[in-house]
């Protein structure tokens, strides 16, 4: 869908990237896997076309819209749920009706809609920016490390939920952590990131159904033995 | 047991109130008592004379006048301020060409003494409705664009980048993002503002005019009427308290409604 070649990219003095090259395959979970601090959101900010690149290309054949979700649920703190979804929607959201109360359902936040984010706990509110993402109109989903800020138990909760939402969309999501556990669970492919400045360290692919996968599962083991052996 | 403790502060706070207001009316007449006495009864009337003058004003057409022309160039000019105000200060934090343009000139203006202003608008207008309007505008408009120039710098980055991301329209934002997040600066300034229109006003009007609050006041002074100009400066004093305590009204309601976190 969009492809990385050889993309370099400096702040100042500091290179960032350094002649970084990767395809972000269509329809499936990419996983960009790097230690703290290595440059995963300038990658995403470049995918996102916000920043402009030093040296290199970016391939994509269409142009594509592309939705996201950040590390910190980033809602309006004047406005509900409901207000909050709509925000980034277009005027009108009347054909969006079924699809934003379809997500709300699926997350559980039915019945919320006319909660202000102070009254919501922290998981509950990175769930109303899953379903903004979710129902914005979208071709890829970029996700900086979204579960962060979270505990363990809510983070397990909404790992769960984002992967049952990708179930109905298909969509291509490129999501970036520094955990090794979401990536084996979550990702069709995983790149493995060095620290800056930043290169493709391994490229993994895992062909183990989502559904399936448990992190202690032999094969899973495996992997998880080369990436850390990588890291 | 909290309940309690809060409630007996409270009204031992509201006793001390009567107690001082007390005290104060009693001084007051004392006062007036001595120095009719001793010099002369013009120079500070009692409390009494004054309510006095304050009820007559009442049924008195030229009073009721009086407050509408002053009421109506201080919110004239309170307006014009706010509105202009917001339009600069938010233009100032918009773009860094405004922003260097204009920034020496709002510290000039803010540095700049009232009574300059009084001076120079006494030349430059006729009509003193002109010149008050004017004279509160000046007052109050620097502190404005100050104040959401302010604001403007405490912009969330984070939310910023969340509607550029998402594609959000620019009026969408402007009224989503900009405005609640603006709204306490231009408050506290809207605030501010209203408390320094009345005495702006009442200045402007005492030096220029017959008519208006301080027309009628520079009219007591000649006479010397020094009761009426209590009651006048007791009616100015009502004009501003009720200003604040609308301006809190509106605050409190709109908080409200933006949720708990502003």
């Amino acid at each position: 869908m969009i492809e990385l070649c050889q993309v370099s990219k400096s702040f100042d003095q500091l290179k960032v990237l350094d002649h970084l090259s990767f395809k972000i395959p269509k329809g499936k979970i990419l996983c960009i896997l790097g230690p703290s601090g290595c440059g995963k959101t300038t990658i995403l900010q470049i995918v996102a076309g916000l920043l402009p690149i030093d040296e290199g290309q970016i391939l994509k054949k269409e142009s594509i819209q592309s939705s996201y979700i950040f590390q910190e649920p980033r809602l309006l703190p004047w406005k509900t749920v409901r207000e909050n979804i709509d925000f980034v929607l277009p005027a009108s959201t009347h054909y969006l009706e079924e699809k934003i109360s379809f997500y709300l359902q699926k997350t559980g936040l039915q019945g919320y809609e006319h909660y202000y984010p102070y009254q919501l706990s922290g998981g509950m509110k990175q769930r109303v920016a899953l379903v903004r993402a979710f129902v914005y109109e979208h071709q890829l989903l970029l996700m900086d490390e979204p579960f962060q800020a979270l505990d363990i138990k809510t983070r397990n909760i909404l790992f769960n939920q984002t992967h049952l939402l990708w179930e109905e969309t298909k969509n291509t999501i490129v999501f970036v952590t520094h955990q090794i556990e979401e990536a084996l669970l979550l990702g069709d492919e995983i790149l493995v990131l060095s620290e800056k400045p930043t290169k493709v360290k391994e490229k993994l692919e895992i062909h183990i159904p989502r559904l399936q996968r448990k992190i202690d599962a032999p094969i899973l083991q495996d992997i998880y033995k080369k990436v850390m052996y990588s890291f | 047991m909290k309940d309690f403790t809060t409630k007996s502060k409270e009204k031992s706070r509201g006793k001390f109130f009567w107690i001082s207001l007390f005290l104060f009316f009693m001084i007051w007449s004392i006062l007036s008592r001595w120095i009719a006495y001793r010099y002369h009864p013009m120079i500070l009337p009692s409390p009494f004379e004054v309510l006095q003058v304050m009820f007559t004003f009442l049924s008195q057409k030229i009073f009721w006048q009086s407050i509408g022309i002053t009421l109506y160039r201080g919110f004239i000019g309170l307006v014009l301020a706010v509105v202009l105000g917001i339009l600069l200060g938010f233009f100032m934090g918009e773009l860094s060409e405004v922003e260097n343009f204009f920034r020496p000139l709002m510290i000039t203006l803010q540095t700049t003494p009232t009574v300059s202003w009084l001076a120079l608008a006494l030349i430059w207008f006729r009509l003193p409705s002109n010149m008050t309007i004017f004279i509160t505008f000046i007052a109050i408009f620097p502190l404005m664009t100050i104040n959401v120039y302010q604001g403007m710098g405490e912009l969330d980055p984070s939310l910023q980048e969340m509607a550029t991301l998402f594609q959000v329209s620019k009026k969408k934002q402007l009224f989503s993002l900009y405005l609640p997040q603006l709204f306490p600066f231009i408050w506290a300034g809207g605030k501010a503002g209203i408390g320094m229109t009345w005495k702006a006003v009442a200045m402007a009007e005492l030096l220029s005019g017959r008519d208006g609050v301080g027309g009628r006041m520079a009219l007591a002074r000649v006479n010397l009427s020094t009761a009426e100009v209590f009651a006048w400066t007791g009616v100015l004093m009502i004009l501003g308290y009720v200003g604040e305590q609308m301006m809190q009204y509106i605050g409190k309601k709109t908080i409200r409604y933006w949720g708990d976190e502003l």
